[in-house]
């Protein structure tokens, strides 16, 4: 009795302190069904431009004539850029058409990826890097500098028409963290860009959103000066010098997988090793610690040219999980 | 399913350690916590296993002999054709393995993960519906890792399930219900918000309660490969994905219905049965469909006096597991329009209720009082055979020989068989891999769908572009059609042949509405073997690939006189089905469409020892009887000349012609057509009230049971007829059903043996010549609103809704 008055209390306690009460996420710019607008509806006509109907025909090039169907995300994509960023209904039925498959197979293709959008985004849509590392370097703050600059909420477009904020998951900028990427579709689907924007800082993003509406394009990569690409601050700190030869010894195996030595890998780790200078030999390195590390040379066991496990010496009786040199040289 | 068999297993006491803990921790059985896999050795299959018996009628059949292969489930071992699932190997084995997306009509999706079990040597637990079995498999479907796979993934299913069963209309039938008291948890971990699904629309018939939907996707796949109306989809991802059609769409199908069947949760349930009874309360009645020439298997829910659901019976050779919406919805329409009691139209014109005494003495006064020639007597499209016999036998006693059935026209052919049943048989169509339809039609949506399928066709032609010779090269940009027809015509001409090409024609014939099941067996056949469909008839839609060839008699003509590139085709088939439609019986130059269908048989060699193709989709459950029965009128302009006509739930007859002064007595269940021009109402019983004998369009004998009690004072048609025949002077020799069975004994000895069916004898070769010219006119279509055919479904108030919302142009 007491025990659930106590869980109830803590659940109670947990979602106090819970601090966005947020159900679901929505990655996506949309809901998962369609609401008729006057600009998107599936009365409206929608048509591949005359360039994109090239284009059409060159993405459908790439498969086989009877599977059509896998060109759904290429023609999807094709037609985002060609609207403005974003998938009206009309133009999934266009592409239906073109794949000749039933509307709802594009309609699934382009609800389950998050970057088709399917409402109206602004000409730079600028999407935000919400994951761990990004988030640990402030990437809530950007977000925030974002809207508050914009005056809009997520996924909301701005009165001009130029900005929409969404999110966006790992881009695989991590190094250069926090960072956000600008989907540019000013110029159609010719002069499409998706150009990242790392280092940023709450200040920083502020003034690419001012330069990107006065038409400029401002350089994109780490807005960190004094970084070049993902490099460290003031220059490389290490590699300096040549790349060094490969060490004289290599590593055959680690640990207890080598194939010939299950049995005796069992008690203890141990790294089995051949060498450069002499490939036919095997050795033994027992690694009584349990890591690797530098190794005085009398540790290492000569096993000799063929060993087999037949040969090998048995360690399932402790004490000696290194084996004497002389049990291994009594060998023929 | 067997359910409760695994949960009687599960539930029995376990040696469970005396508890010493005051608080379990909200985690999975405590014997569960750390399942160890099963790996020692099993003791050799030994005898003293108990036999086990396959699950629900599940039928082993090895094609061939040399690939059967052994698995062992749970120690036992079995035989099992290889290609076989892990999952079927243990329902053949007698094991039932909890599953929400596997269903054994359907592709397999494998995204439930309900049906893990442990596989020897395999390292994980393996969804036993999507792995093959394979030569000397060790399943263990009982062991503490296959317990501990099945309450995870329960309790996943069960985060975002509400927990609203008494509210859910699935209650007491649901599989998810069922399978979390076998094998969940009795707690769950999950302490967030469940997520909400909006609802989706799909029409009159199914109601969506999307929150409860775990995603299995029977729906989609039902609706993709089996209705073939490719609207529901799976939408968006990870915990916002839904079931849904995106755009606001309903679903469109005939067979909408099954969705609700195969909804393994409450997500999709019966609309107009919604928050009516439940399923305990109701009793089940094994019966058919008189809705159309299937004679679906259905079992009739009832509670008390009332109809309160129909829902399919498993019958491999008819209608597998499905039935249409016609079949499914149509029962309100046997509680409204009803006819309580007999009736006399009065001088004024309205109905005066009487008794059966007055009324039968009035009938049998009329009756006795006009010449026996102008005595006529029509049997409804609902009637069963032995009201038919009764009919037919009473009408002649009285002098006159023109009795009917409606539907088979004004001068039927009874005396072959063959030129009236589905010689294959509904399962047979399966064999085919041509089929020529004539005049048998689809519900005439748009034509947008068959622009769709040929584009299909235009990527499989371009496959086969190089072994085109130049003149079908033309035809192809004439017409897209002719592109499909010069595909087939080169397919000879080509190095490499489709595999198993079968082709069917129908003729006048729209199977999607006349017969839906049928439709779906084709379906079937098209998808699994690629068959080739062609159609003679009015523009129709298809829910399969299909050429239509042309509309009229003239196309058939030339098919007939080999002109027509499609006899090709049909003299390459290996089985060729020719699927005439019914509605062809009312034409006046029916016999030489038949004499032209039945040449392009003799051409083809579709008839053949071992093979008939040769088909007629009859219209009504009745029509198949009737000319077993012999109902053939003397002669074809009996109604002009009538003066007592009776009319045995004969709703559709055209009595335009019939002369003022005719008397004409309706007996039937409903108010329906028949009864503006009645002067006197028998009220009878319905299919669902009466045991009957039906003949489907296969020629297979199946019997109603009554279900519920009859309305009013309605008896049963032969029944009263008999009466009447006491009162007419003119008695008839039987008193009751049996002796009514052995007087059609001696007539259509077919008809008693039930649930089998007699395959006609003699082929349509012994016909004579045939003189009559065929006229020009177009075939027109047979049935025009797939929802509203008799006097049953007109008077349904949710085959009206049907109608409006689902057949807009």
């Amino acid at each position: 009795m007491l025990a659930r008055l106590a869980a109830t209390r803590l659940l109670e306690i947990r979602q106090a302190l819970r601090l966005t009460p947020q159900a679901s996420r929505s990655l996506s710019t949309a809901l998962n069904y369609h609401i008729d607008t006057a600009d998107n509806n599936p009365d409206l006509t929608w048509e591949f431009s005359a360039a994109n109907k090239e284009k059409v025909k060159e993405i459908l090039s790439h498969y086989p004539s009877n599977y059509k169907q896998s060109a759904v995300i290429p023609l999807l994509d094709l037609a985002q850029q060609q609207h403005g960023g974003w998938l009206p209904v009309s133009a999934m039925n266009a592409v239906a058409k073109v794949i000749e498959v039933a509307p709802i197979r594009v309609y699934e293709v382009a609800t389950f990826y998050s970057m088709f959008n399917r409402s109206p985004v602004g000409k730079y849509h600028l999407l935000v890097c919400g994951t761990t590392p990004c988030m640990i370097r402030g990437s809530r703050e950007i977000e925030d500098a974002l809207l508050k600059h914009l005056g809009v909420k997520r996924n909301e477009v701005t009165k001009d028409g130029l900005f929409s904020v969404g999110e966006m998951e790992c881009m695989g900028c991590c190094v250069n963290a926090p960072m956000i990427t600008v989907a540019d579709y000013s110029n159609g689907s010719e002069g499409y860009t998706y150009n990242y924007y790392e280092d940023l800082s709450p200040k920083r993003v502020v003034e690419i959103v001012e330069m990107l509406r006065k038409g400029e394009k401002p350089p994109h990569g780490t807005q960190n000066p004094k970084r070049i690409r993902c490099g460290p601050e003031g220059g490389n700190t290490t590699l300096h010098g040549e790349p060094k030869p490969p060490p004289s010894v290599r590593i055959f195996s680690h640990w207890n997988q080598s194939p010939l030595f299950q049995d005796f890998c069992l008690c203890s780790p141990q790294v089995h090793m051949r060498t450069w200078d002499k490939p036919d030999k095997h050795f033994l390195i027992p690694l009584e610690d349990g890591c690797i590390g530098s190794r005085p040379i009398s540790k290492i066991v000569d096993l000799g040219t063929s060993p087999t496990r037949k040969v090998l010496p048995s360690f399932s009786t402790s004490p000696p999980l290194i084996p004497k040199e002389e049990s291994i040289s009594s060998e023929p | 399913m067997g359910l409760g068999l695994l949960a009687s297993r599960l539930i029995r006491p376990q040696k469970t350690a005396a508890r010493t803990l005051l608080l379990r921790s909200i985690v999975t059985k405590p014997e569960l916590q750390s399942p160890e896999p099963a790996t020692a050795p099993q003791p050799d299959p030994t005898p003293d296993l108990p036999p086990r018996t396959p699950l629900a009628g599940a039928r082993v059949h090895f094609p061939n002999p040399e690939d059967a292969i052994e698995v062992f489930v749970d120690g036992y071992p079995v035989k099992i054709p290889k290609g076989m699932t892990v999952l079927q190997a243990c329902e053949v084995a007698g094991v039932d393995i909890p599953r929400f997306c596997y269903h054994s009509r359907l592709s397999i999706a494998g995204n439930c993960r309900m049906c893990l079990v442990e596989v020897e040597k395999s390292p994980k637990p393996v969804a036993s519906c999507a792995m093959p079995a394979l030569p000397g498999m060790k399943i263990k479907t009982d062991t503490p890792v296959a317990k501990k796979a099945r309450e995870g993934v329960m309790e996943f299913l069960l985060m975002n399930h509400p927990l609203d069963c008494p509210i859910c209309d699935q209650g007491g039938e649901c599989d998810l219900q069922d399978q979390s008291m076998a094998f969940g948890s009795d707690r769950g971990r999950f302490t967030e918000v469940k997520r909400s699904v909006v609802d989706k629309n799909l029409g009159p018939l199914v109601k969506t309660v999307m929150t409860r939907c775990i995603q299995c996707t029977r729906c989609v796949r039902f609706a993709t490969e089996v209705a073939g109306v490719q609207d529901l989809g799976m939408l968006g991802r990870g915990s916002g994905e839904e079931i849904g059609t995106y755009v606001e769409k309903l679903m469109t199908s005939e067979l909408s219905g099954n969705v609700i069947d195969i909804c393994p949760v409450g997500a999709l349930t019966s609309k107009p049965f919604a928050f009516k009874a439940r399923n305990w309360e109701l009793k089940g009645t094994e019966t058919i469909d008189v809705t159309d020439a299937v004679g679906s298997n259905i079992r009739i829910d009832s509670r008390g006096p009332e109809v309160m659901r129909i829902t399919p019976r498993l019958n491999e050779d008819i209608n597998e597991e499905w039935i249409s919406d016609k079949t499914r919805f149509c029962y309100d329409g046997l509680k409204r329009q009803r006819l309580n009691d007999p009736m006399i139209r009065s001088s004024d014109g309205r109905f005066k209720i009487v008794s059966w005494h007055d009324v039968l003495a009035v009938v049998a006064e009329i009756a006795l009082q006009v010449k026996p020639e102008e005595i006529v007597g029509i049997a409804g499209k609902l009637s069963d055979a032995e009201s038919m016999m009764a009919l037919k036998d009473f009408i002649n006693k009285m002098g006159s020989n023109n009795v009917w059935c409606e539907g088979n026209g004004p001068s039927p052919n009874a005396d072959l068989r063959s030129g009236y049943i589905m010689n294959s048989g509904i399962s047979g169509l399966e064999n085919a891999d041509v089929f020529l339809l004539v005049g048998t039609e689809v519900i005439q949506l748009t034509f947008l769908i068959c622009l769709g399928w040929n584009a299909w066709i235009i990527a499989v032609m371009s496959f086969t572009f190089c072994y085109f010779f130049a003149y079908e090269l033309v035809c192809c940009f004439y017409d897209v059609l002719n592109l499909f027809f010069a595909f087939m015509f080169c397919t000879p001409f080509c190095t490499f042949s489709l595999p198993l090409c079968l082709i069917f024609c129908l003729m006048k014939c729209q199977p999607r509405v006349e017969a839906a099941m049928v439709n779906a067996r084709i379906r079937k056949t098209v998808r699994g073997s690629n068959a080739k469909v062609a159609y003679i008839g009015p523009p129709a839609d298809f829910n399969y690939d299909c050429e239509h060839l042309g509309t009229g008699p003239e196309t058939l003509t030339e098919i007939a006189e080999g002109r027509h590139p499609f006899c090709s085709t049909i003299s390459n088939a290996k089985n060729p089905a020719i699927i005439v439609g019914a509605g062809l019986f009312e034409r006046s130059d029916k016999d030489a469409v038949f004499s032209a269908v039945e040449t392009i048989a003799k051409n083809g060699n579709v008839v053949r020892p071992d093979w008939n193709g040769f088909n007629v989709l009859l219209l009504n459950a009745a029509q198949a009887a009737a000319l077993d029965l012999g109902l053939v009128p003397e002669s074809s302009q009996s109604i002009e000349s009538a003066k007592f006509v009776y009319l045995m739930g004969a709703d559709d007859v055209d009595l335009e012609k019939l002369p003022n002064d005719a008397f004409v007595v309706y007996q039937g269940h409903h108010g329906d057509r028949g009864v503006y021009r009645a002067n006197v109402i028998l009220p009878a019983s319905a299919f669902s009230e009466k045991e009957g004998t039906y003949e489907n369009t296969e020629g297979c004998t199946q019997q109603t049971l009554p279900a519920v009690p009859t309305v009013g004072d309605a008896r049963d048609d032969w029944k009263i007829i008999r009466a009447l025949s006491e009162v007419a002077g003119v008695r008839l020799p039987y008193d009751t059903v049996g002796a009514v069975r052995s007087r059609i004994k001696t007539v259509a000895p077919n008809l008693l043996s039930v649930d089998e069916r007699e395959p006609a004898t003699f082929w349509a070769s012994l016909k004579p010549e045939v003189t009559q010219k065929m006229s020009s006119a177009p075939f027109d279509p047979a049935i025009k609103n797939f929802y509203m055919t008799d006097s049953i479904t007109r008077a349904s108030k949710i085959m009206a809704q049907c109608s409006a919302l689902l057949l807009k142009k």
